[in-house]
């Protein structure tokens, strides 16, 4: 066995391998470059899912720059211990020599030669549409140009294209923002349909697709129901629940008190009957569905149904993934979450007003103003939007002349619980980035609400209004009266 | 001309006998059965019953206020059962009548007995838009029994009202159906009235409007009053659900209706006729069908009358008065006097041989009076004079209607019943229950 935490190995077509094997923090050691390795095998045997989980996070060919599109094998011990997790990687194999590597390593740099691949990540990956704009090369460079649908665990809409288990946090994800992703490729000509793999259906309220579904009482709703035949005694027509006719281990009717003792011939079993602790008794007992999501409870009636298409890239899709064009053409302006440029936050707030299904949410707009006096703002400006996507998934956010806006969209009914919720989160992470950061500062500023029924433009323009100088310095200043904050 | 001329001698005929032998002896020698069987029954007491029961109105009206006035604050739940096997295309008229109901704290639950047509779908759709309250399958047929008895298993209300798919109910006949409930406490199953709603469609349907009227409306309202009432009809009938219980619900029919009144009679209990409980049915409009269906009723007294419920005949536990009564009332009546009249009819033909036709046709005036008073009797009686009244032309037909074809009926089916026990294998029972009923007597 190997101590060493990586080693690079090269196999019988020249190609340098990454042998990983234990945890690695593959984007920070500044030792491992780009240019030094063409594939990764993950040699790691023991069976840690949750530590396996993150070697596979930070080696990550859809996520880590230095990894980007190198395929990448396990060791075949693995396979029988990632669940579904099994599926990101490329393959499996003894080891880092194995012919069938090699043979796939030579697949996809052809794959990459041919389509004309960037073979970088491009920009940091702060956007629904960005991080699946990835995906698509990915699997590009993989030789699929067809995206089949396939029910995944733990994903929000049950099915997605394959390329979706990539993305590690599914749960996140939400159904329209990936629908919106597809229908904005086919709008570009980036791909098109080719058969409806399947009609499923997902919660009216939230849009998830984990439901339950529960047989119950059509009376009080309650699941506690069981199920018992009726026998019918035809000597005397009597007909009663089973258990009624339960006397010392044999069958005797109540009414008359004979014993039953032949099927067909004494008695037969017409029809079952349901009972309920609520002394209902009923023939068919209801359905009620239950979103594990948000926990509203509907009937398979109210559920939204939503189509599932198979996709298939086009050239010019191709094309346009290849030049990473596409980026550029498919800037997220979905209404929910992830960073989005100014323009492409008003356009969804312009989108939510138009839209009648959100008659009965309210959006908030918290402004934040910043102050940063070091290099590489924008870097800055990702690290700090990444944390709080990562502790709000649902606020979209965006930047705009040392403003930031973070867009939250809550139901009418829980307008104050949601909005303190996120408020609270937001000025921690602000304030943890702020001590973090000499050089960075960010303060609240102002909310907006805005309802449905109000005017989109008033508000956008109300959003992107000026403030007076004096008034940041104040805001600032009272950040300089805590004696560690002083410059 | 020949006809002409027969008419005329019959006609004269008739003058002759009556001129000649106007004596009260031979009139009875004659028409002994007319004035000793038929007029002391049918007609002397049922006037004596009717005008008793119209003067005594007033007072019966205040005692169903306060009847009426106690249900309504009680308001019982009230379970509308109706079983039946392809009757899916009546089912919405019933439910459209049950709508309109005054009283309105009932619920509707449709037993489908194995239909093999479109049922499920009518009444699968009709439950789901709430129009009843539950429809109950059984996939395989288990007779109109076992249907109504796992109908009323499922019901939760305190009254069992059962009715028949193609009825259709007046606008306060359910809560007419439960008052006499509360007028006495001993009361544990009433009867509604049941009319003829195609009484217009054609001559069968319109002597058996007036039949209804005379032998439902008038003879079961004078059996009530005496309290030797013994048939709900199973067309629209209320029980109380703890006695249904108790007595254990229908038994294997054809006639199940008259079975089960006789059952509640037995348990010590009263069972009232409510006359203004009114439930119109369509009867059948063919004379061979009528045929069919009044064979299974008659074949059914012979069956629970003289057979099953034989022990209220006898002195034993079982013995009433007023059950014996009442029993021996209808056996009497329907069938003893059946084969009187079959005897009365061969001596006619043999003694009077000669004379035969004059007899017919005197039989015929003096039958034509008799109906006459009974349509004055029915007119005093029934709530809606108006509508019915257009009856009476059909008065010179319905002698020969119920004074023969009926009796006939009656004869083949009583006759057939004794000897060869036909009831029980009757198709309006699936098989795997009637050889049940026959291994009852044989």
């Amino acid at each position: 066995m190997p101590s060493s935490t990586y080693t690079i190995v090269t196999n019988s077509r020249k190609r340098k391998i990454l042998v990983v094997n234990r945890l690695l923090t593959t984007a920070h050691i500044q030792e491992i470059k780009n240019e030094q390795f063409d594939a990764i095998f993950v040699n790691i045997a023991y069976r840690s899912y949750e530590e396996t989980r993150l070697v596979m996070r930070w080696l990550s060919p859809t996520r880590v720059g230095k990894c980007f599109l190198k395929p990448w094998f396990a060791h075949s011990d693995l396979q029988d211990s990632m669940y579904n997790s099994t599926e990101l990687f490329d393959g499996f194999c003894e080891n880092p020599m194995d012919e069938v590597f090699a043979d796939f390593i030579e697949d996809v740099y052809r794959n990459i030669e041919k389509y004309g691949i960037q073979q970088e990540i491009t920009t940091d990956l702060d956007t629904t549409s960005k991080i699946l704009a990835n995906l698509v090369k990915f699997n590009l460079s993989r030789g699929q140009l067809t995206y089949t649908n396939y029910a995944i665990k733990g994903l929000a809409s049950g099915y997605s294209e394959r390329y979706m288990i990539m993305y590690d946090n599914l749960e996140t994800l939400r159904l329209d923002e990936r629908l919106k992703f597809a229908h904005k490729l086919e709008e570009l000509g980036y791909s098109e349909r080719i058969r409806l793999v399947e009609r499923v259906h997902v919660c009216r309220e939230c849009g998830d697709s984990h439901q339950l579904f529960i047989e119950c009482c059509p009376n009080c709703g309650s699941s506690d129901i069981r199920q018992e035949a009726m026998l019918h005694h035809f000597r005397c027509a009597n007909i009663s629940p089973e258990s009624t006719y339960f006397k010392d281990g044999a069958l005797v009717c109540p009414k008359c008190r004979r014993t039953l003792r032949h099927i067909g011939v004494d008695y037969d079993r017409p029809a079952t009957v349901y009972s309920c602790d609520c002394g209902n008794t009923f023939m068919a007992s209801s359905m009620k569905v239950l979103c594990t999501h948000c926990k509203n409870q509907s009937t398979p009636e109210e559920l939204t149904p939503i189509d599932i298409y198979e996709y298939k890239l086009t050239p010019a899709g191709i094309e346009a993934f290849s030049t990473d064009e596409a980026i550029y053409q498919i800037e997220s302006s979905d209404i929910y979450s992830g960073r989005s440029t100014f323009d492409n936050f008003c356009e969804s707030i312009r989108l939510f007003s138009a839209m009648p299904s959100y008659a009965n949410h309210t959006i908030f707009v918290l402004r934040y103003h910043y102050i940063y006096e070091g290099k590489e703002e924008d870097a800055q400006i990702s690290e700090v939007m990444r944390s709080i996507m990562m502790h709000n998934a649902m606020v979209k956010l965006s930047s705009m002349d040392d403003n930031f806006y973070v867009l939250l969209i809550a139901g009418n009914n829980k307008v104050d619980a949601e909005y303190k919720f996120t408020k609270k989160s937001l000025d921690r992470i602000f304030l943890e980035q702020s001590e973090d950061n000499e050089m960075f500062d960010a303060r609240w500023l102002k909310t907006y609400k805005f309802t449905h029924e109000d005017d989109p433009e008033e508000f956008i323009n109300k959003i992107s209004e000026k403030i007076e100088d004096d008034i940041l310095e104040d805001l600032h200043e009272q950040s300089e009266e805590s004696p560690e904050q002083s410059s | 001309m020949l006809l002409v001329n027969r008419a005329m001698m019959v006609f004269y005929d008739i003058e002759m006998c009556f001129s000649r032998n106007v004596s009260m002896d031979t009139l009875l020698s004659v028409y002994w059965f007319l004035f000793l069987i038929e007029l002391p029954r049918y007609y002397l007491l049922e006037i004596f019953v009717s005008i008793r029961y119209a003067i005594l109105k007033p007072f019966r009206r205040k005692m169903d206020d306060k009847a009426r006035y106690v249900l309504f604050s009680e308001n019982p739940l009230v379970s509308i059962l109706v079983p039946g096997k392809n009757e899916g295309k009546h089912i919405y008229t019933l439910v459209q009548s049950l709508r309109e109901q005054t009283y309105t704290n009932y619920e509707i639950i449709i037993v489908d007995d194995g239909s093999d047509d479109t049922t499920p779908y009518i009444c699968r759709d009709l439950e789901k838009n709430g129009l009843i309250d539950r429809y109950v399958r059984i996939n395989e047929r288990c007779g109109k029994a076992g249907a109504a008895n796992l109908g009323a298993r499922l019901a939760k209300g305190k009254y069992i009202v059962h009715l028949d798919a193609d009825s259709s109910l007046d606008r306060d006949a359910i809560e007419k159906v439960i008052i006499p409930f509360y007028t006495n406490d001993r009361v544990k199953a009433v009867g509604g009235c049941v009319k003829v709603r195609n009484g217009r469609y054609n001559i069968c349907t319109s002597l058996q409007a007036l039949e209804y009227l005379k032998v439902i409306m008038v003879g079961r309202m004078v059996t009530s009053e005496l309290g030797i009432y013994h048939i709900i009809s199973g067309a629209f009938g209320a029980f109380e659900r703890e006695t249904l219980d108790k007595i254990g619900y229908w038994d294997i029919g054809p006639g199940l209706d008259g079975d089960i009144t006789q059952k509640i009679r037995k348990a010590g209990y009263k069972v009232v006729f409510a006359k203004e409980a009114v439930c119109m049915t369509n009867v059948p409009d063919r004379w061979w069908r009528l045929y069919l269906q009044r064979r299974r009723w008659s074949r059914s007294l012979v069956r629970f009358r003289l057979r099953k419920h034989s022990d209220i005949l006898l002195p034993n536990r079982n013995w009433r008065v007023i059950n014996w009564l009442s029993n021996m009332e209808s056996i009497f009546y329907d069938c003893i006097c059946n084969y009187m009249w079959f005897y009365y009819v061969i001596g006619l033909l043999f003694t009077y041989t000669e004379k035969l036709l004059e007899i017919m046709v005197v039989a015929w005036l003096i039958r034509l009076v008799f109906a006459f008073i009974a349509f004055a009797v029915i007119m005093l009686i029934t709530e809606r004079r108006r509508e019915e009244f257009y009856l009476i032309k059909y008065l010179p037909l319905s002698t020969f209607y119920t004074g023969y074809y009926l009796r006939v009926i009656r004869l083949i089916s009583y006759t057939s019943e004794f000897f060869f026990f036909r009831s029980y294998k009757d198709e309006w029972n699936p098989r795997k229950t009637s050889i049940w009923a026959q291994a009852e007597w044989n």
